[in-house]
């Protein structure tokens, strides 16, 4: 029965990231520039670290020293987590305001698996932009690139999204109930910019502000990352953010799977699942 | 009889309350959309849902779909409670035809839509394949099925839309102003496909919304009607005719016909009207234990009967004298 009901929750996926597919090659010229805006965006940090590169602070060195590959991958990290965390409210507020939503809830599909398989595209899509970023970081711009430990990355990696599932799925909660400008997105978004560490290393931050930077999952996120990437750790080296990173994914998928489901409710009871 | 749909005192409303109610502390507004509704549908059965705007009719297919979810009583699909815990096993029995075409993917071409709809009702890829193209060809949608959503006439999306609530091959379909889009060719071609497809082969049962009286009369064998959340009377036409009024108009066509020979009747005719060839047709309204006195003091006075026919009341009128009876 379990078997069969995740089987079931597999194909539907697929279903969404076809159709996600579908549409977003549809729209031919957004496809193309978004893809332009990595080539530009990547060469813009690769000027800067030009500029900057024979200024660095000292604690640049724990990450190898180079600004660029610092830079790259912090803005990598982000990416993934910019989609985690928007993914689930975009998809909500589309189907609001294009009237889906009403026709995917009458299905036997559940929220969870309509929130889960939505986020499939953007986050194939992101992860797709990253590995751009990487090639054209090492084909044109002499990016340092070594990977150790593949499987460790990756489950870095994972375990640093899964905080931000947690937020997304608070986010879209917000958009079920409140039909728009979740703050979460835009509080996660500046205070991720600011205090996490994609652009200097967190110890760059006056004393006053570091200790804030503890409270972002982002920053342990990047640290373990740029890490396991730039300074080749080991699982030892990395294994307290890792802890931490776990214990904001608890608290946060869990508040995030109760909300979405009491918004649900909420929205069924208001009668507002279609109010945009 | 084999009771598909029960609603038992299902009661509804809305609370709104404006940002500008909030800043002024105002109470929230309460809409009453259903009112202590209670109405079963048997299997097989079409059961129209009539009223005004606002009367409740989306309220009360929305909640039978499972996008909303009644304040008290209860809904019961196949005998069994509806709850939050099985609302998603009967989904898979419900189709939901609504008169809102934006619940499509725009971008992608029908057949697409189709194919990711199926998907998530579970239709394996052969089953799902045939299904589209078996319901593409019954609602006249092959030619157009591979053109983008946006490029079609709101009557091919509204095609579309039932197209889409038949994939899973729903034991009961939600039909909400299923017909608000179709032009009277394309409204009489769809009753048709009901009457001989879906409740005649497939005996599905149907809760068909409308304020189109003259469609409810042709396609529904039940019907209610909803006054302000209220189900005001229901049951077969006929059966709200009879409520509706008590003595029923009788057409009777007659020879050797004149006025003076009124006073000789019991029951006298509410009308007369001289028709060619000596020929008059009279109307007496009477119960219908009277006829057989008029019958008899019509042939005393040596007028020939030729014809007798009851004239029924039509949809219109039994709806208009239950919302004048009711407001």
């Amino acid at each position: 029965m379990k078997v069969s009901y995740t089987f079931t929750n597999i194909y539907k996926a697929i279903a969404f990231l076809q159709k996600d597919w579908q549409v977003a090659t549809s729209y031919k010229f957004q496809f193309v520039a978004s893809i332009l805006g990595v080539l530009v965006s990547t060469m813009v940090f690769y000027f800067l670290s030009e500029f900057v590169g024979k200024n660095l602070p000292e604690s640049i060195n724990e990450y190898g020293g180079d600004y660029f590959a610092f830079v790259i991958v912090g803005l990598a990290l982000t990416d993934f987590l910019v989609v985690s965390t928007d993914s689930f409210s975009q998809a909500i507020r589309a189907g609001q305001v294009s009237g889906t939503i009403e026709a995917l809830l009458v299905t036997p599909t559940s929220i969870l698996t309509i929130l889960f398989s939505s986020y499939l595209y953007p986050f194939l899509f992101t992860s797709f932009r990253v590995l751009i970023y990487i090639i054209i970081g090492v084909a044109f711009c002499g990016l340092q690139f070594q990977v150790h430990n593949t499987w460790l990355c990756l489950l870095a990696l994972i375990i640093t999204l899964l905080p931000f599932w947690g937020l997304g799925l608070l986010s879209a909660a917000f958009i079920i109930v409140f039909k728009q400008g979740s703050p979460i997105n835009w509080v996660m978004g500046i205070s991720s910019t600011l205090l996490g560490g994609v652009f200097y290393p967190v110890s760059s931050l006056p004393d006053w502000l570091e200790p804030f930077s503890l409270l972002m999952p982002l920053t342990y996120g990047i640290e373990v990352m740029r890490k396991l990437i730039l300074a080749h750790a080991t699982f030892a080296d990395v294994q307290n953010d890792m802890f931490i990173l776990l214990c904001f994914s608890f608290i946060f998928i869990t508040i995030g799977i109760f909300s979405v489901k009491y918004s649900l409710k909420l929205a069924r009871r208001q009668g507002t699942l279609l109010h945009y | 009889m084999n009771k598909t749909i029960q609603l038992v005192n299902v009661s509804k409303t809305f609370r709104r309350r404006t940002f500008k109610d909030t800043i002024l502390r105002r109470s929230a507004t309460d809409v009453i959309a259903l009112q202590d509704v209670s109405m079963s549908v048997n299997k097989g059965e079409v059961f129209g849902l009539l009223g005004s705007n606002g009367a409740g009719k989306t309220t009360l297919v929305k909640l039978l779909a499972g996008l909303i979810t009644p304040d008290s009583g209860y809904i019961k699909l196949f005998g069994q409670t509806v709850n939050e815990t099985n609302l998603e096993l009967f989904l898979s029995y419900v189709g939901l035809v609504t008169g809102n075409e934006r619940s499509f993917y725009w971008r992608l071409n029908g057949r697409q839509n189709l194919d990711f709809f199926g998907k998530l009702f579970n239709l394996a890829p052969k089953k799902r394949k045939d299904k589209i193209t078996q319901l593409l060809e019954q609602l006249e949608l092959q030619d157009i099925a591979d053109r983008q959503f946006m490029t079609y006439s709101a009557g091919q999306k509204q095609r579309f839309s039932i197209a889409r609530s038949l994939l899973n091959d729903p034991e009961i379909l939600l039909f909400d102003e299923a017909t608000s889009a179709l032009d009277p060719m394309a409204t009489k071609k769809l009753i048709m496909f009901v009457q001989d497809m879906l409740v005649g082969k497939q005996q599905k049962t149907i809760i068909w919304c409308t304020h189109n009286l003259a469609e409810a009369e042709k396609i529904c064998d039940s019907l209610a009607i909803l006054l302000k959340g209220k189900i005001v009377t229901s049951g077969t036409l006929n059966e709200m005719q009879s409520k509706v009024s008590k003595t029923t108009e009788y057409l009777i066509t007659v020879k050797n016909w004149q006025d003076s020979l009124q006073m000789h009747f019991n029951i006298k005719p509410e009308t007369t009207e001289a028709k060619p060839n000596g020929f008059s047709t009279l109307m007496f309204k009477c119960l219908s234990d009277e006829l057989p006195i008029v019958l008899k003091e019509l042939i005393a006075q040596q007028v020939e009967v030729y014809d007798c026919a009851r004239k029924n009341l039509q949809l219109e009128e039994v709806f208009e004298k239950e919302i004048l009876l009711n407001q």
